[in-house]
């Protein structure tokens, strides 16, 4: 086989099956991306849009690391999607954080990602310890759909609205899963847990737009702009996710199959936005005035490591030709991509 | 002609940044000319005039005027005209004959196009009933287009969302009848149209989460109609769908004062 030409099928259109699509079909070879859902329409589509610098995993050095090995190469690849305007706050509760204000600084201090002790008047600093400025940024998804939609267009990736199916095997040399441990990579990863999330669109005050907040290692709720709009969207260790397991064979409960990966927010009965305002009203104030828009679900597939929080990057080869991705963060969708175009070439 | 043309996005929100962000994927460049708003001490010809100047600075061939619909879009329209640029406007096109015929004149002073976006008609699947069922007869036309999350820009549904509709059964199956329309701005997320026949349904179309890189083949269409000097989605036809939209709210209206079960929405 040569080093291009090679026919791959990526299973998974989400940004990190996305991406190694494009890099694959920029390197010469004949891709065909599967999904059923379409481009970014699961939890890449549904999520903060954070883009971490590291700040947000004070427990698990893996993680920083592997964040700062791959963002970079992610924001120069996603340039157009990188909201520029947010403002990125980290806070240290008094209480209740499983790392305290020192810890959070060493750790910071050792990975040389600075903290800017600042004192915004929206916090509510009877419940607040420290609060800290930080580069971080987001992405708008709708922008980064736009941009890989072109991307695959524009390299000649055939982008089919279907499963891949182990029948189609023997028509390519490679397969690629970015399933995240479902799909053709079910069992793959025995690291992994499965979530019901749900992502809740809200408005805040207006003193509050465009503030990225996170209230530091444990079960409080802060928030994030929804990409470039005025609009922001909840976050809660304790309340967003809904459901949890780590048997990829256990059926989502029913009151959520029909609800999840659907395109747009909507209002939704039993959602914990009410928990999440009161919780977040705690450190700031004026979210207790935030009004609720709508919910989407998706499913959440993350390593199950609750001693670290450890989120990192596996490329792993599964028999011959057949990569499988379990991702970490976002940031690393490039890394991956650039990880398998290795592998591919040192072993075609 | 073969050359890349380079594009002025007027305004700066989050439809424009998804317009840059694919022009520039396609190797176009963008100007993006934010400062929109007509100031208090502004009259209109001052507006116009700023306007102008602006859009004349930014030396490109091709103005998308991506920003919500209002009484400011037609003088956006006229003023990058007789700036001697294409323009491409968003839907709905619902502004008054009359102003609809001074951008026309405009249009045909300076030579150039004038195209309503309506992106969904480049879906293959429209492409495909266009081939398939343009001249065909006896069918009934259908479709529902319901995007949750509230009414950002204080249209109703109908004149907004069903302009997509309409805009797909003007452009793919003109003859066909108008049967069932559902929009709104809650419920259940849905996008799909679909031909009935006597017999039953014909054929469907699930739009809501397609990977189609629709944005980027109206941008083509544009670019093959500055050369051509033609393109399917025109005032005119953006007029004619605005008459269709007129229509239906009318029907619809008709069919709720008689409903006593009526929400609001069409069923």
């Amino acid at each position: 086989m040569t080093l291009s030409g090679a026919r791959i099928a990526v299973a998974g259109a989400g940004v990190y099956g996305s991406t190694v699509a494009i890099r694959l079909a920029e390197r010469g070879h004949d891709v065909r991306l599967f999904d059923p859902l379409g481009v970014l329409r699961a939890a890449s589509a549904i999520n903060q849009y954070r883009v971490h610098s590291g700040y947000h995993y004070p427990r698990s050095a893996e993680t920083i690391g592997e964040i700062l090995s791959a963002r970079q190469e992610f924001v120069e690849t996603f340039a157009p999607a990188i909201v520029g305007t947010s403002r990125n706050y980290y806070a240290i509760p008094h209480v209740g954080s499983l790392t305290p204000a020192d810890v959070y600084e060493r750790v910071m201090a050792e990975h040389g990602l600075p903290l800017k002790d600042v004192r915004p008047s929206w916090i509510d600093f009877n419940f607040i310890d420290r609060c800290y400025e930080v580069d971080e940024d987001i992405y708008d998804p709708d922008v980064l759909r736009e941009v890989i939609r072109a991307r695959l267009h524009n390299n000649g990736v055939t982008v089919e609205q279907r499963p891949y199916v182990e029948s189609m095997r023997d028509e390519f040399d490679y397969l690629v899963c970015a399933t995240y441990g479902l799909g053709p990579s079910r069992a793959q990863f025995n690291i992994a847990k499965f979530q019901v999330a749900e992502k809740i669109l809200i408005q805040l005050p207006r003193e509050l737009h465009g503030v990225a907040l996170v209230i530091v290692d444990g079960p409080f709720t802060a928030f994030d702009p929804y990409g470039g709009s005025a609009r922001s969207l909840f976050g809660s260790a304790k309340n967003t996710n809904h459901w949890t397991t780590t048997d990829p064979d256990e059926p989502v409960p029913a009151q959520y199959r029909n609800l999840l990966n659907g395109s747009d927010f909507r209002p939704c009965s039993f959602t914990n936005f009410e928990a999440m305002r009161l919780d977040c009203a705690q450190a700031v104030p004026a979210a207790a005035e935030a009004v609720y828009l709508g919910s989407r679900f998706t499913m959440r597939v993350v390593e199950d490591s609750p001693a670290d929080d450890r989120r990192v990057l596996y490329v792993t080869e599964r028999g011959p030709g057949e990569l499988h991705i379990f991702s970490g963060k976002v940031v690393s969708a490039v890394k991956a991509a650039r990880l398998v175009c290795e592998h591919i070439e040192a072993h075609g | 002609m073969a050359d890349k043309p380079s594009y002025a996005i007027l305004g700066k929100g989050r439809w424009g940044t998804r317009v840059r962000a694919m022009l520039e994927e396609d190797g176009r460049r963008c100007v993006v000319v934010d400062q929109l708003r007509r100031r208090a001490d502004e009259s209109a010809d001052q507006y116009a005039e700023r306007m102008s100047e602006e859009l004349g600075s930014a030396r490109v061939d091709v103005a998308w005027v991506a920003v919500p619909p209002g009484e400011h879009v037609p003088l956006l329209v006229g003023v990058a005209l007789e700036a001697g640029l294409h323009v491409i406007v968003e839907k709905p096109w619902s502004y008054s004959r009359e102003q609809s015929d001074v951008v026309l004149a405009a249009q045909r002073d300076v030579g150039r196009l004038v195209a309503v976006d309506f992106e969904y008609c480049l879906l293959d699947g429209v492409q495909e009933w266009r081939a398939r069922y343009g001249g065909a007869a006896g069918l009934v036309f259908g479709g529902a287009f319901v995007a949750a999350g509230g009414n950002r820009l204080g249209i109703p549904p109908m004149d907004n969302l069903g302009s997509h509709l309409l805009a797909i059964r003007e452009y793919a199956v003109p003859g066909a009848a108008v049967g069932e329309l559902r929009c709104g701005y809650a419920g259940p997320p849905e996008r799909r149209v679909w031909l009935d026949e006597a017999s039953g349904r014909v054929a469907e179309i699930d739009f809501g989460s397609n990977s189609e890189p629709i944005l980027q083949r109206f941008r083509q269409a544009v670019e093959h109609g500055r050369d051509s000097g033609e393109i399917a989605f025109d005032i005119p036809f953006a007029q004619q769908v605005a008459a269709r939209v007129g229509q239906e709210v009318q029907r619809t209206s008709s069919l709720m004062s008689r409903s006593p079960m009526s929400d609001g929405l069409p069923h």
